[in-house]
């Protein structure tokens, strides 16, 4: 294969910081999501409960005090009993923060929202009174999406909470419509994927959508304003199921783990870039300039067994951001993406930091980076802000949390072991040149 | 795969084989009671369960008795218990119903009717010396199969000068009459839209009687179209819940099947030489391969005659292959294709032929109905009526898809009827949710949350859920609180009230752009095929050739080598992505399994307008050539005395316009003939009918059939868990 790769060197890279480790599933974790307004964290598991967990850092977890003597502390918020009849799959939250999606093989798709507290009180009354819930309100289901023909596996929203996708091992990739009074419109059924599909994922800067599959391809989808939703390229290169996908911050890099042990980093050619390349740019539609996505690195050698997650967040200043893949090896890698300067080079990968077993012998499921405070984040449509939820009332430390440290150095990971685990990117590694 | 988007979706080929997935003997006598399991439970039972195959080719089972809890109870050191299983019958319908294995039974339905079928019979009936065992072969074509014949033989006739002129539908029938008689030896062909016509008036009768009853219990109205068979079996399988809402009403198709069975027509001419008694053999050309597997229910399966209503259908691009292996022409004319435009108003069996139903291509369902509608309402107001008669108005849900229609009262601005067409998976997925926020009815899935977890210990703590609030996207107790406050203030916007109100009729079809753009319907025409026309010859018709390349979507996959190239695009943009199937069909909701892209990896752009230059067929797209085919459809014939055919009709003012122009005089006069007709031929059928039932009953047996939901559970709890 002639594309660039990159294998471990001598490694020495210094080990993930585990911060916490909360056992509760009853049988394997799958997906682990932060919410990106408030401090939850949502997990989801074979046996069908999402568990909500709410973390804080103890005073004085301010961004001018070292970062090795942060304290943050998580604890279980709520417990849901979905109702799901099968395992559930992935957990999402939209971008508000308020709506949370469940993907299940029980075929549907789960909307919950938290309900006011005066209506959950009401819940509570008709006995199913949850110890953990205070007097915030409970999170609720408010409607089902029906309309997979077997197990959904990945649900997704888009970057302004608009849209949904999901996808089945029906074959087939739907997208919604989010309505206003919180009802969904089916927008498209995209049958192009001759398998399973593992992961949908959306670009973060714009309508456009990824899906993995058992066929070992990824495909990438476009709405045509005149028409319809429609594939407007396959990037194939992995030789087994590609088994989860995440675009970086820039949206210009997508990143896919597959079962064939490796981590292929994707990029994307813009226009100019295809011409000087000779390359017809594909998925031009009207006020979307056609390009075209090559792999541009594989990163293999790092894990033992199929890589299950992939997760890419922003990183430090000039960088394309940090990198977490992770899988049945029980190995997690951390890597600092970043571009040579000055060239249109191939997104270069640098380990920063590892650990092995990070659950002991179980398989990982997911990995997840913690979401960014305010000040990082940027081109956040509304003044929506970080709102911490207090631990037993109402109080919102907003105040503190706004301007703290966000919480992207920390990855959340799930396993087979029902369990839930957060790691810190130690100090070192997080760089400040 | 040529299956409507529908029954794609529902049938799926996975990766589990056949023998693992048939849950056809599970469901014998021998099957374990039904009790909900809990997925580890089951999953431990089935660990204890062992098959064997004795020497006699018998199976039979030992099962360890386990308790609940999945342990093995205190008997399970006696001796397994040995059961001999019932040997399973898998039928064709069995197959098509279930998820397991649909690839293989795509190769068992082609090969059950097939053109190699019709040749078969054909064959065997010129070999028969007694009169009275020959069996009588007829055929009855879709119109809109003509359609698409006329799209494809226009486009070379005309050579491009003149793109708007088709072969009139007309001549088309007479071309197939001509060679299916002339080759093959049929008694007779006819076109389906008697039959429809029949469809349609029994179709009104069940409404009205859904509407009347419907004052009195639920379950009665919207009711949803019944023709397309894509959308009954996807319906029975997914959406059990919505069945009731469905028209009993047959489809032209078997209409015309069991007019051509009952002898109703030859009983009426009896111009045919044979015996009263000679079987008849009954092909019908549709523009659809679902309808292969409407033909093959065994609800149409006739006992006192032993054989199917229809025997065998087949494609229009099944009939066009036909045609080109015979080396036969369809874009010249035939002899006495030009009779007096009286003479072809009529086919051999001495019915009216291409008769008018406008509205939709797909059949003008939900026409047929707004006119009642509208005619009732003018009935009513006799005197005052004429001068205002009721408004109609519409109003496009995303793409003319998904069209609503809203009839009012013109003076007091009451709905008198509200109805929609909707076309395509991707609507009928919001149809669903929108019956079943109207109706209330829940789907399996959501509902049998219910159930299954209320058996489980600790339910009651599990109360909060999923399950609790039932499918298809309810509304909780919040929204809907407000939306009735909303109600109640009275400045209800009209889309508030017509929304209120739901619909009384829907128009469903599987297939965007509804039958035109069915999934046997003839694909574009590449260039090297239009320039040979008649040959058939090309690489194109040598890769459908075989029924099983042509039906099997993994063959197709595991080709080695990409199948030649067939994309009809320009080359730019998202339709060219539109890529065509193994028989150059695009579904319109895009499945292209061969994406370029994927193959070769080459600079696809170019490939594909170097394609395109080297084409001389169509240049179009195939949601171009699909407006073509219906364009055709609606081309007016050139007969004399022919009243205008009504071309589809979306907006308000054309259909209001149509519905005028049916008023009147001449139209009118033609309308009662070809009703009255209709009306004696049941009549026929009905009193030919043997059996003490009451005349309605008896009526409902000849026009009328069931669904059933159709359980896949089984199937699910096999399913591997990623």
């Amino acid at each position: 294969m002639g594309e660039p790769s990159s294998t471990p060197s001598s490694s020495s890279a210094p080990p993930l910081e585990l911060i916490t480790s909360l056992p509760g599933h009853n049988d394997r974790a799958w997906s682990a999501a932060w919410n990106p307004r408030t401090n939850l964290l949502a997990t989801c598991s074979t046996d069908r409960d999402v568990r909500l967990f709410s973390h804080s850092r103890s005073s004085g977890g301010h961004g001018d005090t070292m970062e090795g003597e942060e304290q943050v502390r998580f604890a279980l918020r709520e417990t849901i009993p979905t109702g799901h009849k099968r395992t559930v799959r992935q957990v999402a939250w939209s971008p508000s923060g308020r709506t949370l999606a469940t993907a299940s093989f029980d075929s549907t798709v789960g909307i919950w929202q938290q309900l006011p507290p005066s209506e959950s009180g009401v819940v509570d009354a008709t006995g199913s009174a949850n110890p953990s819930s205070s007097s915030t309100g409970m999170w609720d289901c408010i409607g089902t999406l029906e309309g997979h023909e077997s197990e959904c596996k990945s649900v997704t929203f888009n970057r302004n909470g608009t849209l949904l996708a999901s996808c089945s091992r029906d074959k087939s990739v739907w997208i919604w419509e989010v309505q206003p009074d919180g009802d969904f419109e089916c927008l498209s059924v995209l049958m192009e994927h001759s398998q399973d599909v593992k992961c949908v994922r959306w670009s973060p800067r714009e309508d456009l959508l990824a899906s993995a599959s058992y066929d070992d391809t990824i495909r990438l989808y476009l709405d045509d304003p005149s028409d319809d939703w429609f594939c407007y390229t396959t990037l194939t290169g992995h030789t087994s199921t590609v088994w989860s996908l995440s675009f970086s911050p820039c949206g210009n890099h997508l990143a896919s783990a597959s079962d064939d042990s490796t981590v292929r980093i994707w990029s994307r050619l813009d226009e100019v870039q295809c011409k000087a390349r000779g390359l017809q740019p594909q998925g031009k539609v009207a006020g979307r300039a056609g390009d075209r996505w090559v792999c541009t690195n594989v990163l293999k050698g790092w894990f033992g067994r199929t890589v299950y997650s992939v997760d890419w967040a922003k990183g430090r200043e000039g960088t394309l951001g940090r990198l977490a893949a992770a899988g049945g090896d029980g190995r997690i890698c951390v890597w600092e993406i970043a571009q040579p300067e000055g060239e249109e080079g191939a997104p270069v990968a640098t380990l920063i930091a590892s650990v092995e077993d990070a659950h002991g012998v179980s398989d990982i499921n997911c990995v997840s980076w913690g979401p960014m405070c305010k000040a990082e984040q940027d081109g956040g449509e509304d003044a929506a802000r970080f709102e911490e939820i207090g631990e037993d009332d109402d109080a919102e430390m907003g105040g503190n949390g706004s301007d703290t440290w966000g919480w992207n150095h920390l990855l959340a990971s799930t396993a087979d072991d029902g369990s839930l685990r957060v790691w810190r990117v130690p100090i070192v590694s997080l760089g400040s040149a | 795969m040529a299956f409507s988007g529908a029954l794609t979706l529902t049938d799926l080929n996975d990766y589990l084989g056949p023998s693992q997935a048939c849950i056809k003997p599970v469901e014998g006598k021998d099957a374990p009671t039904p009790e909900p399991l809990d997925d580890e439970t089951s999953r431990l039972n089935s660990a204890q369960t062992q098959i064997a195959v004795e020497s006699s080719g018998v199976y039979e089972t030992s099962v360890n008795a386990t308790s609940a809890n999945g342990e093995p109870s205190s008997s399970s050191s006696a001796p397994r218990a040995r059961t001999k299983l019932e040997a399973a019958e898998i039928s064709l319908n069995d197959c098509l119903a279930c998820s397991g294995c649909v690839t293989s039974a795509e190769s068992v339905l082609i090969g059950m009717q097939s053109l190699e079928e019709v040749r078969k019979v054909v064959e065997e009936n010129a070999t028969v010396e007694q009169a009275a065992q020959k069996k009588i072969v007829v055929a009855s074509i879709a119109p809109q199969c003509l359609a698409s014949l006329s799209a494809k033989y226009s486009l070379n006739a005309a050579s491009s000068s003149d793109k708007t002129s088709f072969i009139p539908l007309r001549s088309i029938l007479a071309r197939v009459r001509f060679f299916l008689k002339d080759r093959f030896g049929f008694e007779a062909v006819l076109d389906t839209t008697f039959a429809r016509h029949v469809a349609l008036r029994e179709h009104r009768r069940e409404f009205l009687q859904r509407k009347a009853a419907g004052k009195e219990k639920d379950g009665q109205l919207p009711m949803l179209a019944s023709a397309c068979p894509g959308w009954i079996c996807y319906a029975e399988k997914t959406h059990g819940e919505l069945l009731p809402f469905i028209s009993r009403t047959k489809s032209p198709q078997q209409v015309a099947g069991t007019m051509l069975k009952k002898d109703a027509l030859n009983g009426r001419r009896r111009t045919t030489s044979s015996a009263a008694s000679a079987s008849v053999y009954h092909v019908a050309v549709m523009p659809c391969y679902d309808k292969k597997l409407e033909a093959s229910r065994a609800d149409f399966f006739d006992e006192v005659l032993g054989s199917r209503d229809v025997d065998c259908v087949i494609t229009t691009g099944e009939l066009d292959r036909l045609m080109m292996e015979e080396g036969f022409d369809i874009a010249q004319p035939v002899p006495n294709e030009g009779r007096d435009a009286a003479a072809q108003e009529q086919d051999d069996l001495g019915i009216p032929t291409l008769l008018d139903h406008p509205g939709s291509s797909s059949g003008g369902y939900l026409f047929d109905l707004l006119e009642g509608a509208w005619r009732d309402h003018a009935a009513e107001h006799a005197r005052s009526s004429a001068s205002s008669p009721p408004q109609l108005s519409t109003r496009i849900v995303r793409t003319s898809d998904f069209t609503e229609y809203t009839l009012r009262s013109p003076w007091t601005n009451e709905i008198l009827f509200r109805g929609a067409h909707c076309y395509g998976f991707r609507n009928l997925q919001n149809l669903v949710r929108k019956v079943q926020k109207q109706t209330g009815v829940r789907s399996r899935k959501g509902a049998a949350a219910g159930s299954v977890n209320g058996e489980r210990v600790g339910a009651a703590s599990r109360g909060r859920g999923v399950s609790k609030r039932g499918g298809g996207m309810m509304r909780r107790g919040r929204g809907g609180a407000a939306g009735v406050a909303a109600t109640a203030n009275g400045g209800a916007s009209p889309e508030e009230e017509e929304e209120a109100r739901g619909y009384d009729y829907v128009e469903v079809m599987a297939c965007p752009s509804g039958c035109v753009n069915g999934g046997g319907q003839i694909r574009p025409p590449t260039g090297e095929e239009s320039s040979s026309s008649s040959g058939g010859n090309n690489g194109i018709s040598m890769a459908i050739s075989s029924g099983l390349v042509e039906s099997t979507e993994a063959q197709v996959d595991a080709a080695p080598v990409p199948p030649p190239p067939q994309t009809n695009g320009k080359g730019k943009g998202p339709l060219a992505k539109l890529d065509l199937d193994p028989e150059g069909y695009s579904s319109g909701w895009s499945t292209p399994r061969t994406d370029v892209s994927s193959t070769g990896g080459m600079d696809v752009d170019t490939q594909e307008k170097e394609e395109a230059a080297l084409k001389q067929g169509w240049k179009g797209t195939s949601k171009e050539w699909v407006r073509r085919v219906e364009e055709a459809y609606w081309s007016a014939g050139t007969g004399e005395g022919e009243i205008q055919r009504t071309g589809p009709t979306t907006s308000g003012e054309a259909l209001q316009a149509t519905l005028t122009r049916r008023r009147e005089a001449k139209a009118l006069a033609l309308g009662e003939a070809v009703d009255s007709l209709a009306d004696e031929v049941v009549r026929d059928m009905m009193a030919a009918e043997s059996g003490n039932e009451d005349e309605e009953e008896r009526r409902c047996r000849l026009l009328r059939t069931d669904y059933r939901a159709v359980q896949d559970e089984a199937v699910s709890g096999l399913a591997v868990q990623w």
